[in-house]
Formats: C-alpha cells, sequence, structure tokens
C-alpha cells in the first residue's frame, strides 16, 4: 500500500493540480492514506485475497482439474436452487419479525427517560453475550415435543397432539429472530434518539394526531437507521448454521450446511467454495437491492 | 531428592522400552482416530502384536482419516504404516491409488466374516444401522423390521431418518419388501433408486428430523421426540442405557465395518502387512470389546470365553443376529454414492 502511494504521490508532484500547493496537499494526503494503510492491509490481506482464493479453488473439480463443474451442479442440482430459495426465505422472514417487534420496542426505548433507556439497552445487549448454541438447544427444550409449550398446553388440555413447534422453518426463524433482534435494535436505537423530539410537537401544534405525526414525521426520520438494521439482519442471517441445523432438524437445509457438508463429508473445496462464490454475489446483488430501496425511499 | 529421582527413572524405563524392540526390528506408525478406539487399540490389538513381533508401535492420531491419508499422499512424504479408516474410505483411498493392497498371503482371510475384508482393507469391527422405536409409543408391539418402520397404519407416530443417503437406500427398500439377497442388484438399477426414494417421499410427513450425527438421534430416542428412528446400534444402546424409553432390534440391521489400511509408499510396508495379520485374531478383537461395544468380525471372537453373555448380546455380530444382518456392500456406495446423494437431497428438500 505505501509503495504505491508513493508512486502515486510522484504522479502528483509530476503535475500539479490548479490551486494548490502540490507539497501541501501530498502532505494532506499522507496524513489521511497513512492512518488508514494498516487498516486497508488487513482487509486486503484477510477480506479480498481469501474471497479470490475462493474463487480460484471453486474453478477447480475434485480431481483438480479445472472444469466449471461446481457451478454446473449448482445450476442444474434442483436441491441447490431450493438451498438457495430456503436460505433468503428464512432470512427475509428474519427481517420481518425484527421490523415487526424491534421497531416499536425502539420506539418505545427512545420514548423513556435517559437512564432507564440506558437499562433497557443493557438488556438487549445482554443475549448478545450467551452463545448461539446454548441459545439454539434452550429453544429446543422450550419447543420440542415433550418440551415446556407442549406438555403445558396438554396439561390444560387446550391440545390433544403436540404441535410440532421445533424441527421446522418456524423454530428457526425464531432462534434467528432472538439472535438478531439486538444486532437490528442497536442501528435503530441510535437513529432514533437522534431526532428531534420537537419535530413530533410541531406536527401536533399543527393539528396531527399523535398516529399520523409519528407515520408522516417519526418514521421517516428514523428510516436509514431501520434499513441499515435490516440490512444488517438479513446479510448476517444469510450465513446462519447452527441455528438452522439445531432448530431445523434437517427439515431447513440452508447455504452454509451445505457448504459444511462438501467440505467435512466429501472433501470437496471445489464444491464448496463454488457454493461460496454464489452466495457472496447474491449477497451482493442483495445489498445493490437495499442500497436502491434506501436511495428511492429517501429521496421521497 | 525426590524432584528429579522420578523423571531419571522414567527416563531410564523410556530408554530401556525403546531399546529393547529396537534389536528385534523396526518400527511401525499406526494412525487412529483416537479417544477409546486408541486406547483399545493398544491394550488388544497392536500392543500384543507389537510384543509378539518385537517391535515398536508409534501412534498418531487424526479426526479424518482418508484426508489425512491424501494429504500425506499428495505431499509425498507418507509417515504412517497402519491407518484406521471406515470401510467406505478405504473402498475410496483404492480406487484413488493412495492405498496397497493388502497382502492376503500375511494376513488370514477365511477367518472373517465373509463381506468384513476387501482388496484394500481388514475388518476390525462392525456397527450396524439399526431400527430403534419408543417402547411408550408402542407397549403392545414391537415393530420388528424396516417394513414396521414405513407402515405409519400399524405404528402411527413421528420417524426420523439420516440426511444423507447412505444406508438409508438399504433401509427404505427392505421396508418396501426387497429380499435381502436382491438388495444391490435393485439398487443397481434406476427403478430401483426411484422405489426407494418414493418409499422414503411416502414417509415424509411422518418424518419429523433428518439426522445428522449419532449423538442426534440418540438424544432424539431419549427425549422421545420420534417414535422411531435409524440408526447405529451403539448409540440407541446408550440410549436406553441412559433411561430413554427405547429399544432396538438387531433385525434387518445394516453391518459397516471399520478397517485397518496400508497407504501407498508406507515406510514399513511389509511390517505392516505382518503386524496387521498378527493384530487379526479372535482374541484380540474380543479383548477390544472391553473398551468399544462394536461386535468383533472374526465370529471366533465370540468363542474364546473372553465376552461375558450379556456384553455379547450387544454387539450386532454375535452368532444369533449374524443371519438377520445385512453387510453392507461398501463397493456400491464407493461407485455411486455422488449419483445418489444429489437424488436424496433433491428429495429431502422437495
Amino acid at each position: 500500500m505505501i509503495a504505491q502511494g508513493s508512486d502515486m504521490a510522484g504522479a502528483m508532484t509530476a503535475a500539479p493540480a490548479p490551486g494548490g500547493e502540490p507539497k501541501l496537499r501530498l502532505r494532506r494526503w499522507l496524513e489521511t492514506a497513512l492512518p488508514v494503510a494498516p487498516g486497508l492491509a488487513i482487509v486486503f490481506a484477510f477480506v479480498l485475497l481469501p474471497c479470490l482464493w475462493l474463487v480460484w479453488l471453486s474453478l477447480f473439480n475434485d480431481t483438480g482439474q479445472i472444469s466449471g463443474e461446481n457451478y454446473q451442479r449448482i445450476a442444474e442440482q434442483v436441491s441447490y436452487r431450493r438451498i438457495f430459495v430456503t436460505t433468503f426465505s428464512v432470512s427475509l422472514q428474519t427481517v420481518l419479525c425484527c421490523l415487526v417487534l424491534g421497531v416499536p420496542l425502539a420506539t418505545f426505548i427512545v420514548s423513556l427517560p435517559e437512564r432507564t433507556r440506558a437499562l433497557f439497552v443493557a438488556f438487549i445487549l445482554f443475549p448478545l453475550w450467551t452463545s448461539l448454541l446454548v441459545r439454539a438447544y434452550a429453544w429446543l427444550v422450550i419447543l420440542q415435543r415433550n418440551g415446556l409449550i407442549n406438555s403445558w398446553l396438554l396439561q390444560a388440555g387446550l391440545i390433544d397432539e403436540p404441535l410440532p413447534l421445533a424441527f421446522n422453518a418456524f423454530a428457526t426463524v425464531l432462534g434467528m429472530t432472538h439472535i438478531m433482534l439486538p444486532v437490528f435494535l442497536l442501528p435503530v436505537i441510535g437513529a432514533m434518539s437522534g431526532i428531534d423530539r420537537g419535530l413530533m410537537r410541531a406536527a401536533a401544534s399543527m393539528g396531527a394526531s399523535r398516529a399520523h405525526a409519528y407515520r408522516t414525521v417519526f418514521l421517516p426520520l428514523a428510516l436509514p437507521g431501520i434499513l441499515a438494521g435490516a440490512t444488517l439482519v438479513f446479510v448476517m442471517s444469510l450465513g446462519f448454521y447452527v441455528t438452522p441445523a439445531i432448530l431445523g432438524g434437517g427439515n431447513v437445509q440452508v447455504i452454509s450446511m451445505r457448504i459444511a457438508r462438501s467440505l467435512s463429508t466429501y472433501s470437496n473445496f471445489g464444491a464448496a467454495a463454488a457454493i461460496g462464490v454464489v452466495l457472496l454475489i447474491a449477497t451482493f446483488a442483495m445489498l445493490g437491492v437495499s442500497l436502491t430501496l434506501r436511495k428511492l425511499l429517501l429521496r421521497r | 531428592m525426590r524432584t528429579w529421582v522420578k523423571p531419571l527413572l522414567a527416563a531410564g524405563v523410556c530408554a530401556l522400552a525403546l531399546a529393547t524392540p529396537a534389536f528385534a526390528g523396526g518400527t511401525v506408525t499406526v494412525l487412529t482416530p483416537g479417544g477409546s478406539v486408541k486406547d483399545g487399540g493398544r491394550a488388544a490389538l497392536w500392543g500384543p502384536a507389537a510384543a509378539t513381533l518385537g517391535i515398536t508401535v508409534r501412534e498418531e492420531t487424526t479426526d479424518e482419516g482418508l484426508p489425512a491419508v491424501r494429504l500425506q499422499a499428495g505431499a509425498g512424504r507418507v509417515t504412517s504404516d497402519i491407518v484406521f479408516l471406515s470401510a467406505y474410505e478405504a473402498e475410496l483411498g483404492g480406487r484413488e491409488g493412495i492405498l496397497e493392497p493388502i497382502d492376503y498371503s500375511v494376513v488370514d482371510k477365511s477367518k472373517f466374516m465373509p463381506g468384513t475384508t476387501s482388496p484394500f482393507c481388514v475388518g476390525i469391527y462392525g456397527y450396524a444401522t439399526v431400527l430403534a422405536w419408543n417402547t411408550k409409543t408402542y407397549p403392545a408391539k414391537a415393530p420388528a423390521g424396516w417394513k414396521d418402520f414405513f407402515d405409519t397404519k400399524a405404528f402411527p407416530g413421528k420417524r426420523a431418518m439420516r440426511g444423507n443417503a447412505e444406508t438409508q437406500i438399504e433401509v427404505a427398500l427392505l421396508g418396501d419388501g426387497v429380499a435381502p439377497a436382491d438388495l444391490y442388484k435393485v439398487m443397481s438399477t434406476d427403478e430401483g433408486i426411484k422405489r426407494a426414494l418414493d418409499r422414503i417421499r411416502t414417509l415424509k410427513p411422518n418424518i419429523a428430523v433428518w439426522w445428522s450425527s449419532g449423538a442426534q438421534h440418540a438424544q432424539l430416542m431419549q427425549d422421545g421426540e420420534v417414535d422411531m428412528s435409524t440408526g447405529w446400534n451403539g448409540r440407541f444402546q446408550s440410549a436406553k442405557k441412559a433411561g430413554g424409553k427405547t429399544d432396538y432390534t438387531f433385525n434387518q440391521g445394516i453391518l459397516a465395518t471399520d478397517c485397518f489400511a496400508v497407504p501407498k509408499g508406507a515406510p514399513n510396508k511389509e511390517l505392516a502387512m505382518k503386524m496387521i495379520g498378527a493384530m487379526s485374531n479372535a482374541k484380540s478383537q474380543a479383548e477390544l470389546t472391553k473398551f468399544i461395544t462394536y461386535g468383533p468380525v472374526i465370529p471366533e471372537a465370540f468363542e474364546v470365553g473372553i465376552i461375558p453373555p450379556e456384553t455379547a448380546r450387544l454387539l450386532p455380530t454375535h452368532p444369533d443376529y449374524r443371519d438377520r444382518l445385512i453387510i453392507q456392500d461398501i463397493g456400491w456406495w464407493a461407485k455411486n454414492n455422488d449419483r445418489i446423494k444429489a437424488l436424496y437431497e433433491d428429495m429431502m428438500t422437495e
């Protein structure tokens, strides 16, 4: 990175831009570039290079020959398409649950006095420190056939047959929402607490009902935070492994599980890498959609 | 003074231990999965065999047998002489050309149950995929075989099957009435595979869980989460012992083995073959059951008076069960797994 920097500096001194002392501009440039350089170097070495390596790996079949076999398999085998659909649908459902639960909760929390608010934020942060695995098994204890909910309902005589609560998409989305809700809440609370309360009062003074003011003044101002939270939750949900594996009981097959199986059971690195590359591209596509959505919504 | 006596003594003993066999000739390196298999192997298999042959055994441990052999072969530096593999891994390794053919002039094949030795691997013990059920759900009449597993009228309730085709195709066809003798003939036709998958498809509304590990299916039975499950006999025995309302049958169990193989280019290939020959005896395999509840694949092991009768009944290769077991054709799986697993995954995600 530093070598590249000095090259560019050379180009700058050769052709000084109008309206600025070249030496001063170089110094300014270095002042921003140097502190960023270590960070950029780490991103390059540990994010960008591995991604490129992944793409490279995905081009080889299990006998070590270059081929498009791995991508062809993804395109042709029906279960891959279904697994991608399941992964995106489970992630989207998690986002929706976070929106439905998170937006009112965040609104409530920011309306609290300073000290109580801090307490609530601490409550939100607590689950983040609990292991994913523990939380997934805890849900299993609650949801399974002889679990808490079913035994209560059976004893109360409300049902005759245990409800199928565990080992399905419902349990998976529930478990994932539990894990992702704090991740969603933090940016939303951040955005909402920055909103000037006076604006709501101004709306009320001009005759808007509370609900109307909330919808037309408060929510649009909180939107950037809500979108950021939703995007974060969605992208993180795409890579979930432990929760769908335990709470899905094999009925919810997601991409990460297929990647793990390609590696651990069949030690086929090419196949696993190809799924990773497709997931990465799909994730970027979703980010693109989210950014466009953001632009459209915010422009209005 | 005590502080230095102990290490010194230990060093002396070590030096002796290392020095004595060196005169007799050679070291063999055994690559094992570790744990009770390693402890049992040392006490029952290579310990006694090394003493007989007057050689030293070095132990290496790995989680994954075949990938470890692949790595050694790929790096051109093979360090292991004998490796523990599943019969399936050995079949793949043989196809890939990274295993030595077993020298059956020094290993006596005739002692073994048919189907438990292969060109590249010599069986150590067998474990079976069996049918387990909840004794509370079916108190009157217990299911007797795979037909009952698929019979949701006579045996209503939730099922668990493996999220991986291996052994489940056999289960489905046996459940559909295919005779054990015709099993692999039927599996070698496209109609046979379709028949198996369709059999599972009709059961799908009753399949609550697709299990992915032995620990999982044992837990499912122990918790009463499902009423019937396919799975490994040892795991169901643990669930039963832990007080789960679980029982299982060896009837139509599908037997697979773990075995000893020799990597191609092993530094002490000939000695390795001799060692495998020396370890392949009834007494050693019987002693091994004190450490792990897997079944000896040398039938005589049940006759040497080492395995107590009550333990013997827990082993899948017990003489009483032998005729009812199906010995898995692992060669078929090595040849077909890629194709079958894709079809199975398609069926699962439908």
